[in-house]
């Protein structure tokens, strides 16, 4: 990039609020002399120095500065990080400071994009920094490193060769059918394609799993009136979010809080008592729960241990197979052994009910390396799986290699967002490489 | 002699005579220089026209009122559609032709036109003589800005030129280690020529192209040879043509065998290619046997594909062994080949290694950058073809036409033609071997058929005044044909069986007079556009979106210095100049960051 084109930018690059240090950047052709007014310091780049920040004759910070030199820099550009006390203040005068010196605030994502002008990142691995920047929990942290490192670019170029190798010879069969060759049968072409299918339909099936790492889990608590489910709410939380008493019907809307689980942030939403209402605001509260039960990933049916299930849980029990019936209330009535129990007021089985729950979240949901983690990615191999089985059919259906070609090339451009597009030339290289092509 | 002219032609092969033609046709003064008035047409290589993706060329050319499809249906001796099983985009028609009958079939169509002037002489320099005297004719707007110097100090001047030298640009032929300077056999080249051209500060590269051995046709044994067979009804290509008028003959097939490929290999060393003789780059898609044998060495044998050189010619030429090996070597392949044990060579092959302009100097007019009125076609832009060269030459003429008029440029689109394929692959990527077209280059291949050439191109001809009335009378009487043909199938069972791959011609013929009232080229066509139905509309909408970015014209003075955009981008979009958002997303190596930093820049400043 060349200096004078772009500005120098600052911003934070550590959450704001309390923290122990806190990370200021600052990148663009000012920010080495920026470093110098606040600090009177040039140290050697990709040195770490410690340096006394000032600004205004106001002292601002003890801090740790590195200092890097385009291109040699996360962005490409010359790149300053200070490493500061973390205090919004601090970061706040820094910033104020460098703004002075000519500096602006970035934009959200300004960092990686420069980096992705500058070719230092493919757009893969930029969404993986965005994800990174958003994780929330140490699980959704390795998984977006696992993508910058390219996994997921290297599952998606599997299906990429597969693409090329039945496109190259298809285009050769057009192409120089004057050769006396047989590029490629109709039968290879068709299973190199429905193993393209394959790989790409496993991708799209780490999707949900993606998703579920990205935006964490839905567990919803459901019961009849009174069976606990708010207490297991606060119990879950560690504060009183919901209002508790021994009057029915107590919770009308639904309460939700987040929390972490299996290295995943899950929320949990406590619902309305089931029961048939007259009132009104109450069928409207039951008449919710159904539905978060419906779009959660995981339902607690809380039936109270000492009231046994009634007629009522197993008819609403019908409607959720897949939900865990957890009996509460065991320190007035036990349950079997091979019954999920627990008591909030001695703490009975709470643990392992959260272990449970942790080996559920990890088994169920933890996504393996490489997996697709947003909706732009879903849909792009969707989108891929889709042409594919389009092009199958056009050669089931005896067509020649321009129709089959033609979803092909939609497979190849959809999957090109996550691996870059078969090109013409590569198509050629291809051919002339494997083939003895030329009369 | 000196004189003024509306139009300079420089070269008279495959480019140059399009370019002639068509000007001389938009009614307006033509000179064309050439070496030698005989050698005007000539084929240089294979005595054949068209082929896959080159036959579509030849048919758009038809359409624009070009000359190609007139003079193969001229000196044609064999005509066969190849990928006749497959869907019409990907066909291509070929035709082998009597290279001494084509030659005469070019010189007599360029004989025909009045404001023609063929020059003959060498061009030694030409340069920009900046504001000159006003063109007469066309009133102040175009000045004669060029001067064309012959070898006899001839001078000549127009507001525009046409540069089609061919391979003739510092021209050097290698056969073993004799190098000989010439553009082609028997004939000169051109030394001096590449310095005018730098010295608008063109950059130059070099290629290099080869050609086969020349056998006597007595000293073959035929006998021993498989026969290949045209199709028993010739489909002509122009649609002037009503028949073929010559005798149809055969080509054939023969093979090399492992022993040429040992002496070949032991000869390795006296290859220029792999002596380090010649440096520049061939073609990948027609390498020197050579190269085969090395590249490919399990490969036992290759086809080589023995055409007539014409009707009454002495000579066979063979496609499939270009080489520049060393004359003793030739011998030796050559008298390995089945049915050419006893073959006498009556021309060795040779290697020719000549300069080119990089395209990307070029606008999509095929106007030099920055030089008004200065136009190049054909290989002297680094691609390698008849068919090629003629589409170039062609659409340059028709811009140059435009410019002495002061017309808008005529630039024809991805999804319109194989030639803008080919044009805007060479403005926006260059080459870097001997571009030839492939049907793969086109995106949008299902709308390039040539059973809608017409339908595509000729309205366009029409528009600026160069298709002829015969042409034009033709043209709308198969498209009343067609139209009858559609509009009685329309809502009937049969556009739906006609999707099917075995849909029974006869059926449709039997039951509907307009159907009988088509050619069997129409009848194809007519069938083919309900059976493509789905895919061409896919296309066609595709290409329409495609088409927004085309609209977003870039400023042709705006600097690409935009802020975000990394300095590699920038001197990409600055050497190519990309005049729409579409060509600069083409550009190699343009991520689409870049792009869409563009086209934010692009919409903000419109």
């Amino acid at each position: 990039m060349s200096a004078s084109a772009i500005d120098t930018i600052v911003a934070p690059a550590t959450p704001i609020g309390r923290s122990a240090l806190a990370i200021v950047r600052i990148d663009g052709p000012l920010s080495a002399s920026i470093l110098k007014s606040l600090s009177g310091a040039a140290p050697e780049p990709r040195y770490v120095a410690l340096v006394e920040l000032a600004h205004d004759s106001q002292h601002i910070d003890h801090c740790l500065a590195v200092r890097y030199e385009a291109p040699h820099s996360f962005t490409g550009n010359d790149l300053v990080e200070l490493t500061l006390h973390g205090s919004s203040v601090i970061v706040g005068e820094v910033i104020r400071a460098a703004i002075a010196l000519g500096a602006r605030f970035a934009e959200p994502g300004e960092f990686t994009e420069r980096a992705v002008l500058n070719g230092k990142l493919d757009l893969v691995q930029a969404e993986s920094i965005a994800d990174l920047i958003n994780a929330r929990t140490s699980l959704q942290a390795s998984l977006s490193l696992a993508n910058l490192e390219g996994s997921l670019s290297r599952k998606a170029s599997a299906v990429r060769e597969s693409l090329l190798h039945v496109i190259s010879r298809l285009e050769a069969a057009l192409d120089f059918s004057e050769e006396g060759y047989e590029f490629i049968s109709s039968g290879d072409a068709r299973a190199m394609i429905e193993r393209a299918v394959a790989d790409s339909s496993a991708l799209l099936e780490t999707y949900r799993r993606g998703r579920a790492s990205r935006s964490g889990l839905d567990a919803v608590i459901l019961g009849r009136p009174n069976a606990g489910k708010s207490t297991l709410l606060n119990r879950l939380v560690g504060s009183d979010r919901a209002i508790v008493t021994p009057i029915p019907g107590t919770t009308r809307d639904i309460v939700r809080e987040t929390i972490e689980i299996g290295g995943l942030p899950v929320t949990i939403a406590d619902t309305a008592g089931l029961r048939e209402s007259g009132d009104v605001v109450e069928s409207i509260g039951v008449e919710r729960a159904r539905r978060a039960a419906e779009a959660g990933d995981l339902i607690l049916y809380l039936v109270d241990a000492s009231a046994g299930l009634t007629d009522e849980d197993h008819k609403e029990l019908a409607r959720w197979p897949e939900a865990w019936v957890v009996y509460t209330k065991t320190d007035i009535k036990p349950v079997a052994a091979d019954a999920i129990g627990i008591s909030v007021v001695t703490e009975h089985g709470v643990d392992e009910l959260l272990s449970r729950l942790d080996q559920f979240v990890r088994e169920r949901f933890a996504a393996p390396e490489g997996s697709l983690v947003n909706e732009r990615q879903y849909q792009a191999v969707a989108e891929c799986v889709d042409a594919l089985r389009a092009a199958i059919a056009s050669i089931d259906a005896g067509h020649d290699e321009q129709i089959i070609l033609v979803d092909l090339y939609r497979a190849s451009t959809a999957l090109g967002l996550l691996t870059g597009a078969i090109t013409r030339d590569e198509v050629f290289d291809e051919i002339f490489s494997k083939f003895c092509i030329g009369k | 002699m000196t004189g003024d002219f509306d139009v300079i032609v420089i070269g008279g092969g495959h480019a140059g005579a399009e370019a002639a033609r068509v000007c001389a046709r938009g009614g307006v003064r033509v000179a064309m220089v050439t070496m030698q008035r005989e050698a005007i047409g000539r084929m240089s290589c294979n005595p054949a026209i068209g082929g896959l993706a080159k036959g579509n060329l030849v048919k758009e050319i038809d359409a624009l009122g070009g000359l190609m499809g007139e003079a193969t249906d001229r000196a044609a001796i064999q005509y066969k559609v190849l990928n006749r099983s497959k869907g019409p985009a990907v066909q291509g028609p070929r035709a082998q032709c009597d290279r001494e009958l084509y030659a005469k079939a070019v010189q007599e169509i360029l004989d025909a036109e009045p404001n023609l002037t063929v020059v003959e002489g060498s061009v030694t320099a030409f340069r920009n003589v900046g504001q000159g005297c006003a063109l007469p004719r066309h009133g102040a707007a175009v000045p004669y800005s060029w001067s064309v110097v012959l070898g006899d100090r001839t001078e000549l001047r127009s507001p525009a030129v046409v540069v089609t030298t061919g391979t003739f640009l510092r021209a050097l032929m290698h056969s073993g280690e004799k190098k000989t300077v010439g553009g082609r056999f028997g004939e000169s080249s051109a030394e001096t020529l590449s310095d005018s051209l730098r010295a608008f500060g063109l950059r130059l590269g070099r290629l290099k192209t080869g050609t086969p051995p020349r056998i006597a046709k007595n000293s073959v044994d035929f006998s021993k040879l498989e026969e290949a067979p045209g199709d028993k009804v010739p489909r002509p290509f122009s649609i002037l043509t009503d028949s073929i008028a010559l005798p149809q003959v055969l080509c054939h097939l023969t093979y090399t065998s492992s022993s040429a490929h040992e002496l070949i290999r032991a000869n390795l060393h006296r290859a220029p290619m792999y002596s380090g003789q010649i440096k520049a780059t061939g073609p990948r898609y027609c390498p020197s046997i050579e190269d085969k044998v090395v590249r490919f060495a399990d490969k036992e044998r290759h086809q080589v594909f023995v055409e007539p050189e014409g009707l009454d010619h002495p000579w066979l030429y063979l496609n499939g062994i270009s080489t520049s090996l060393p004359p003793d070597v030739q011998d030796g392949v050559v008298h390995a080949l089945p049915g050419f044990e006893n073959a006498v060579i009556a021309r060795y092959g040779y290697a020719v290694e000549y300069d080119f302009v990089n395209p990307e100097q070029l606008d999509p007019a095929l106007q030099v950058r920055g030089a008004a009125g200065l136009f190049l076609a054909g290989q002297i832009n680094g691609t390698s073809g008849y068919e090629e060269a003629a589409a170039q030459g062609l659409m340059a003429g028709i811009n140059a036409l435009q410019c002495v008029r002061g017309g808008e440029p005529v630039i024809l689109r991805r999804d319109q033609a194989y030639s803008g394929v080919m044009i805007d692959d060479l403005v926006t990527l260059g080459t870097e071997e001997p571009y030839r077209m492939f049907t793969s280059r086109a995106e949008h291949r299902l709308l390039l058929g040539c059973d809608s050439v017409y339908e595509r191109l000729s309205p366009i001809a029409a528009t600026i005044g160069i298709l002829d009335d015969e042409r034009a009378r033709r043209i709308d009487a198969r498209f009343r044909r067609m139209q009858a043909a559609k509009r009685v199938v329309e809502g009937t069972t049969f556009t739906q069986l006609m999707r099917r791959p075995d849909f029974d011609v006869i059926s449709f013929v039997d039951r509907f007079a307009e159907a009988r009232a088509l050619t069997d080229e129409e009848l194809e066509a007519t069938i083919n556009h309900h059976r493509y139905a789905g895919y061409i509309e896919r296309q066609a909408r595709e290409a329409a979106r495609v088409a927004q970015d085309e609209g977003l014209r870039i400023p042709q003075e705006m600097s690409f210095a935009l802020p975000g955009l990394s300095r590699e981008m920038v001197e990409k979009l600055s050497f190519v100049r990309p005049v729409s958002l579409g060509q600069a997303s083409r550009i190699s190596g343009v991520t689409p960051a870049a792009i869409s930093i563009l086209r934010m820049h692009l919409r903000r400043a419109s």
